[in-house]
């Protein structure tokens, strides 16, 4: 019934997913592959999300990286191919980057989401 | 950035320290209840020691990642303070409240039929009743376990872990799992139709909004919530749905709230309520349900609440009616055993009778509860 019961889960999973790009990003442009590719099949789960059927990881990658208007994130299947290649471009590097400061962002606000109203 | 990498560096050698002294405190307890909540805790803590070792290690290597270490610092810091704050804690202020409690939450396991290993439950919450499945920890309040009214709300917090995706590997799962990504993938479309005719009507941009916050709610925790609530109404019964009435009159909080600007963690208290109607109606409580339903509209009545013209659009009547029966199909099917009226469980039954009780206005009902209580706990083993 508290808050803690209901975004533990949530945020929970946004920090595993975070933290997989975190050290993809550490180990320079030659990751590890398994990382890479439990990546990959996140990013093309969340990219399902718009057609009704994905896990549940991939409906909360997708829903938290949404924007305002509720637009999904435009690269997530060109994501999920690039990074399996070696090196890593430094583009793809970048947008990586960014999506971990999204997903560091919409973690934080989830832990801080509020009951009240 | 140089400043930040010597900073990091430290902290992670001081964030490495407090991870190994409260491994030191989780390991000196020696109650067989808390085995389980020690093991989690070190098990946790282990591996925020190995992952800061390895970010700092990467520091030292290429300090140009240092915005990468410090996101990994924060995000170990994080662990390391809900070890402290729920685990640690709960170890550290254990008492005799706590031991019946456990006694009374592993009968409540057995009569359900629960298909994960019973939580450990603990009277330090400074909120209210709350599950964080990390640790398999139930918290509530002080002296919560000493009166039979609200602990209903077990039944909903027991919940949470069947649909938390961290380590469910017990495949009698599968049929909730389903069911549960079936519901959240269904309303997520429904929103995101309801988004794109809003946007080709070219209506108010702060009504695609609305429908954007209401997507994320649905998705994100919502959903969550409702099938805990259905989990209450389908395991306890209508003890269920008074314990709810109980919570939201004692509160006082409106019943009909639509998120407008910013997402609200949980859904209004009466699209819950009806969830909760739903469940108890198909299982053969009908009687019950009503009598519920007329208290819940008499309150109402008399706070002046009204429902906000979006109400039943961010709220359709007809998707909580199908994720109401969508749950309660998938806790059969997993085996979850449903309240009987007829053959209630030791615990179910007595908190069904603690309701009867609480409203028949002839009885001293707190003496009756102490009494009730301490007859449940002989009865439980």
């Amino acid at each position: 019934m508290s808050t803690l019961s209901l975004v533990s889960g949530a945020a929970s999973l946004a920090a595993s997913f975070h933290l997989l790009i975190d050290e993809i990003l550490l180990s320079n442009s030659e990751p590890d592959m398994n990382k890479t590719t439990e990546l990959s099949e996140l990013l093309k789960a969340a990219d399902a999300a718009h057609r009704g059927n994905t896990s549940h990881e991939g409906l909360l990658i997708d829903s938290l990286l949404r924007d305002a208007d509720g637009r999904p994130h435009p690269r997530l299947v060109h994501l999920a191919a690039e990074i399996q290649a070696r090196p890593i471009s430094s583009e793809t590097l970048e947008a990586l980057e960014t999506i971990s400061r999204r997903i560091s962002n919409e973690r934080t606000a989830l832990m801080t989401r509020t009951l009240s109203w | 950035m140089v400043i930040t990498g010597a900073y990091l560096s430290s902290a992670i050698g001081h964030a490495i320290k407090r991870a190994r002294d409260l491994i030191e405190i989780a390991q000196s307890g020696n109650s067989i209840e808390l085995r389980g909540l020690q093991e989690k805790c070190s098990e946790e803590l282990n591996d925020v020691i190995l992952k800061l070792a390895s970010a700092l290690q990467a520091l030292e290597e290429s300090p140009e990642k240092v915005k990468t270490v410090a996101r990994i610092y924060q995000v170990m810091a994080k662990r390391i303070s809900d070890v402290e704050n729920f685990g640690v804690f709960s170890l550290k202020n254990t008492s005799q409240d706590d031991k019946e409690l456990n006694r009374l939450l592993n009968a409540i396991c057995g009569e359900i039929r629960y298909p994960l290993v019973p939580p450990t439950v603990s009277h330090t919450s400074q909120d209210y009743f709350e599950i964080a499945p990390k640790f398999n920890l139930m918290r509530i309040p002080l002296i919560e376990g000493r009166y039979l009214i609200q602990l209903a709300d077990l039944y909903h917090e027991l919940c949470h872990p069947l649909l938390a995706r961290d380590g469910i590997i017990n495949p009698r799962l599968n049929p909730l799992s389903a069911a549960f990504a079936s519901i959240k993938n269904k309303r997520g479309q429904e929103l995101d139709r309801a988004l794109l005719r809003g946007d080709r009507r070219r209506g108010s941009s702060s009504m695609v909004n609305r429908y954007a916050l209401w997507r994320k709610c649905w998705v994100e925790t919502w959903c969550e919530e409702f099938f805990c609530d259905a989990f209450g109404a389908f395991c306890a019964g209508p003890a269920y749905g008074w314990t709810n009435y109980h919570l939201c009159f004692r509160t006082g909080a409106a019943l009909y709230q639509v998120p407008e600007q910013i997402p609200r963690s949980h859904p209004a208290d009466d699209a819950r309520m009806s969830v909760i109607l739903t469940v108890l109606k198909e299982t053969g409580h009908a009687a019950e349900a009503s009598a519920i339903q007329k208290a819940w509209e008499d309150y109402a009545i008399s706070k002046g609440f009204t429902k906000p013209d979006t109400f039943d659009l961010c709220y359709p009547h007809a998707a909580l009616a199908e994720l109401a029966r969508t749950a309660r199909d998938a806790f059969a099917e997993c085996g979850v055993a449903g309240f009987s009226q007829s053959q209630p469980g030791a615990v179910a039954g007595a908190l069904q009778d603690a309701w009867h009780m609480f409203w028949n206005q002839n009885t001293n009902y707190e003496e009756w509860e102490s009494a009730a209580r301490e007859t449940l706990l002989k009865t439980v083993t």
